[in-house]
């Protein structure tokens, strides 16, 4: 049973602004897709593909938002809590695998 | 020696209906209708070069030629329409209604042979190129179109039967192709269920619990699912005893409808309780069309065909009526 992953990305504007975004898609059909891209990312344990996905990521949200010059992608696991945990009271908790950040010039460029 | 290689032949080649195939044809068409409908809003996104998509077509299909050049991909579509002159997203869109065209005419069994050759190769570019994106439906309907594709088309219910005139195949062709595609499904329960066995959280219920409460599976909330947690264990357990006892209790005619009810049981409940329906629905398809079509229609040509050989023994009884069941 995979484990449940998450990634947010914290974009950061020149004028100090700082905003959180994670990533969308159209249709819950994606979606589930998507819950795959984070387990096969969490697999990866070459570092510069893993940091090349990633990058891929953090390029589809800058196109969203162009004025931000840096996005730091945090990578993270969900610590899903048993039953028993459950019934007393834990929620869970997150915990960060890895965070990359990516400095992205100019508007629109052709490739990340 | 040659009793026993004349079991086999009459195991792997026992006269069988093309009811299987008509139900295999007819489900797997009506699944990659859906895949296609599914993605439509996300299509371009996930494949055009040029679109803020989730994850690049060209890293995936990078790391395909890192394994094999000749793995089908939406890279060689896309090429190809560019010698012609169309660009990158026309040539995704006619992907995308060659995919459903192609799954159109393989529902209604018109041109089945070629549409099936050509919808399997159009998923398998699509499946590839997103390699990221996929999860285990997309294997299984790859299975679904590969058995369809080799399978003797076209079945009763194909419009190339009758508007064509193709003649249907032989029954013992039918039940050789049927019976590959069984031992494929007993062989993937199997190892599937004794994946699971090897995993303590099947044991005491908190893989279940933990898949029905992880995002974005988590249709129904925890408060309601904790009420039944004294279930989850002894649900866990049946799964795996369910996968790992299928390539026996299949195949057992005592057996076989409880294991066949229960299966598709299971998987109803996984997509209607994790919204994994196109994953139920394959699911569904493949038991269906290699298990379960003696319940209604096989019995007329069962009790015929019984009347032209008589048994000579256990074996050759299961073999003769076409199921292959002890």
């Amino acid at each position: 049973m995979p484990a449940n992953y998450k990634v947010v990305f914290e974009l950061r504007y020149p004028d100090g602004r700082t905003e959180y975004e994670i990533p969308r898609v159209s249709s819950a059909a994606t979606g589930l897709r998507f819950a795959g891209l984070l387990d096969q990312l969490a697999e990866t344990n070459y570092t510069p593909l893993r940091e090349t996905m990633m990058k891929i990521l953090a390029y589809s949200v800058w196109q969203e938002h162009p004025d931000a010059n840096v996005i730091r992608a945090y990578f993270g696991r969900a610590r899903l809590p048993t039953p028993a945990e459950f019934h007393r009271g834990d929620k869970g908790s997150y915990e960060l695998l890895f965070a990359y950040d990516f400095t992205f010039r100019g508007k629109q460029p052709n490739s990340p | 020696m040659r009793t026993l290689s004349r079991r086999v032949e009459e195991f792997l080649f026992a006269p069988c209906s093309d009811t299987w195939l008509g139900i295999l044809r007819i489900g797997v068409a009506l699944q990659v209708i859906i895949y296609c409908l599914s993605l439509r809003a996300d299509w371009h996104d996930l494949f055009s070069l040029d679109r803020a998509g989730l994850i690049k077509r060209d890293l995936a299909e990078a790391m395909l030629s890192a394994q094999n050049h000749y793995i089908p991909r939406v890279g060689w579509l896309v090429d190809i329409a560019g010698r012609f002159g169309v660009g990158e997203q026309a040539a995704l869109t006619l992907t995308w209604w060659g995919l459903l065209f192609g799954a159109f005419l393989l529902l209604i069994g018109l041109f089945s042979r070629e549409a099936a050759i050509a919808t399997l190769v159009l998923h398998l570019c699509a499946v590839k190129s997103t390699s990221g994106l996929t999860y285990g439906v997309d294997n299984f309907i790859s299975i679904g179109l590969f058995y369809v594709m080799i399978a003797p088309l076209p079945d009763r219910w194909a419009a190339d039967s009758w508007l064509r005139n193709r003649s249907r195949r032989d029954n013992h062709l039918q039940g050789f192709h049927r019976r590959i595609l069984q031992l494929h499904i007993c062989l993937i329960y199997f190892f599937s269920g004794i994946t699971k066995c090897a995993g303590a959280g099947w044991w005491d219920g908190t893989s279940i619990w933990c898949a029905l409460i992880r995002p974005p599976f988590n249709l129904l909330s925890p408060e309601t699912l904790i009420v039944w947690k004294h279930l989850f264990p002894i649900l866990s357990i049946s799964v795996c005893l369910l996968e790992t006892g299928y390539p026996l209790f299949i195949w057992l005619r005592k057996t076989r409808t409880l294991w066949l009810v229960a299966v598709i049981t299971m998987h109803l409940a996984i997509g209607l309780a994790m919204g994994l329906y196109l994953f139920a629905l394959v699911m569904i398809t493949l038991n269906v069309a290699a298990f379960g079509t003696e319940f209604s229609f096989v019995k007329t040509e069962t009790n015929a065909t019984r009347k032209v050989v008589a048994p000579r023994g256990r074996f050759d009884r299961a073999a003769i009526d076409g199921t292959g069941y002890l």
